[in-house]
């Protein structure tokens, strides 16, 4: 019974607000007190695909600032959690307190000091700078993601591997590798969405210059736009629901 | 809890929740305000049934005095990405413990509150902490979503901190600073709460 009334309410909750943002993008006009779009148009959509939206260069922003976070968060993070998985050593409490400062102060105040230090060395207004900024939060949840794969491991295997005359790429390439592929995907997928979804910090840094998905969503919602800004949505949606879809089923074994 | 019992049996519930746990905020509060607006569908349903006459005779959970609308905005957002986190923690701790409550004549209210809320309770108080943290300095929802005034304190600070007159940033980075002061106190009181209420010995990070 608690069974059905919870898929019923999953559901709702996923396919509702994309029905919703579908009929909105597909309505000509939709006022009061119409219940259904009395016309539908594709008006929006070939509008958000022509040039003059702009919204390819958004793409492709996004796209290559999420690739530029991914790649670095997960790089810093799978050393930092085999240590913090595996180890034991003085100090562990409060190198853990220190990586969760960033996910624990407000995106805001951080990007603002971030902001300071970046005008000086020039890094404003670059996707270079940009990623950057999105590391801050994303190599935290990388880490503590990464360090409960670890600690699910025993340290034990790399040790017997090299018993057994493996050398240290051979260890990480066949036994160490292959058992936290799982939680690595989740850790990748993570910092790819919060990068992907990232406002506040590509404002500040970018200044402007730097245009992604999310600047340009929120710009035409505030223009006023609602079908436009409803295609937008979907658009930004999808390939971050893709790269959600793919790991889904790493959730449940790798986390 | 149903959501365990449906999300072992399906991968559909693991598939599913991944769409609001990837749908953008700014994209959820546009849905949302075709909803909740005065304006929005459930009033024009309202309206057809002869039940109202305009939008203004409807509550107003947009840009509205309590937030009503950021916070429907956030719930939406948040409950799958507490509930993913959990459903992680059950799914390593199967269900042995809770059987075992069974063999020994626990009813369901007692092998909830005795012995799954006690094993959940370090994912639930972590995830909701991030929540609460992320929410508290959160921009986007309020912007799109709240009055202009008076703004959420997030949204205050951004807009004096862009402002074109730059004599107004150091009140914005002071703003920044009390924020984050705020939530350091508030995460701490949430733990120490947590802890005394649950009984854990130490407050859960990782």
């Amino acid at each position: 019974m608690g069974k059905r009334v919870a898929l019923a309410a999953v559901s709702g909750l996923a396919v509702i607000p994309l029905l919703l943002l579908a009929a909105r993008s597909l309505a000509q006009s939709w006022f009061w007190p119409s219940l259904l779009p009395p016309v539908w148009s594709l008006r929006a959509w070939q509008y958000v695909f022509s040039p003059a939206a702009e919204v390819l260069p958004a793409l492709m922003a996004s796209l290559s600032i999420a690739l530029l976070v991914t790649l670095p968060a997960v790089l810093v993070a799978l050393p930092a959690a085999r240590v913090l998985a595996w180890r034991e050593f003085r100090g562990k409490r409060a190198v853990i307190f220190a990586l969760l400062l960033p996910v624990l102060t407000p995106p805001l105040a951080a990007t603002m000091g971030v902001h300071a230090l970046f005008l000086r060395y020039g890094l404003t207004d670059t996707l270079i700078g940009v990623a950057l900024s999105h590391l801050i939060a994303t190599v935290p949840y990388a880490t503590l993601m990464l360090t409960g794969s670890f600690s699910r491991l025993d340290p034990d295997y790399e040790a017997q591997a090299r018993t057994l005359g493996a050398n240290g790429f051979a260890v990480l390439r066949h036994v160490t590798f292959p058992a936290i592929a799982p939680g690595l995907a989740v850790a990748a997928s993570f910092a790819f969405l919060i990068s992907w979804s990232q406002y506040l910090t590509t404002l500040l840094i970018g200044g402007g210059r730097i245009v992604t998905l999310p600047l340009t969503l929120v710009s035409f919602q505030r223009g006023g736009d609602e079908a436009i800004a409803a295609a937008l949505s979907l658009v930004f949606l999808a390939p971050a629901a893709a790269v959600a879809f793919s790991v889904a089923r790493f959730l449940k074994e790798g986390k | 809890m149903g959501l365990r019992e449906a999300a072992r049996r399906s991968r559909v519930v693991n598939l599913l929740l991944q769409i609001p746990l990837s749908m953008p905020h700014p994209a959820m509060a546009g849905a949302l305000i075709t909803v909740v607006a005065p304006s929005g569908l459930p009033a024009r349903a309202a309206f057809a049934l002869g039940l109202i006459a305009q939008p203004a005779d409807v509550p107003a959970l947009v840009n509205d005095r309590y937030g009503a609308g950021i916070v429907l905005a956030y719930v939406l957002k948040e409950v799958p990405f507490i509930a993913l986190m959990t459903l992680a923690l059950l799914a390593r701790l199967g269900e042995d413990y809770e059987q075992a409550a069974r063999v020994l004549g626990a009813s369901a209210w007692q092998r909830f509150r005795f012995v799954t809320l006690p094993l959940v309770a370090p994912a639930v108080i972590s995830s909701s902490l991030l929540v609460f943290t992320f929410i508290f300095g959160a921009f986007e929802v309020p912007y799109l979503l709240g009055r202009p005034y008076p703004a959420m304190l997030s949204v205050v600070a951004q807009q004096r901190y862009l402002d074109a007159n730059l004599a107004t940033r150091p009140g914005a980075i002071a703003l920044a600073v009390l924020s984050t002061l705020l939530t350091a106190a508030l995460a701490w009181a949430y733990l120490r709460l947590t802890r005394v209420l649950l009984g854990l010995d130490r407050p859960f990070i990782l």
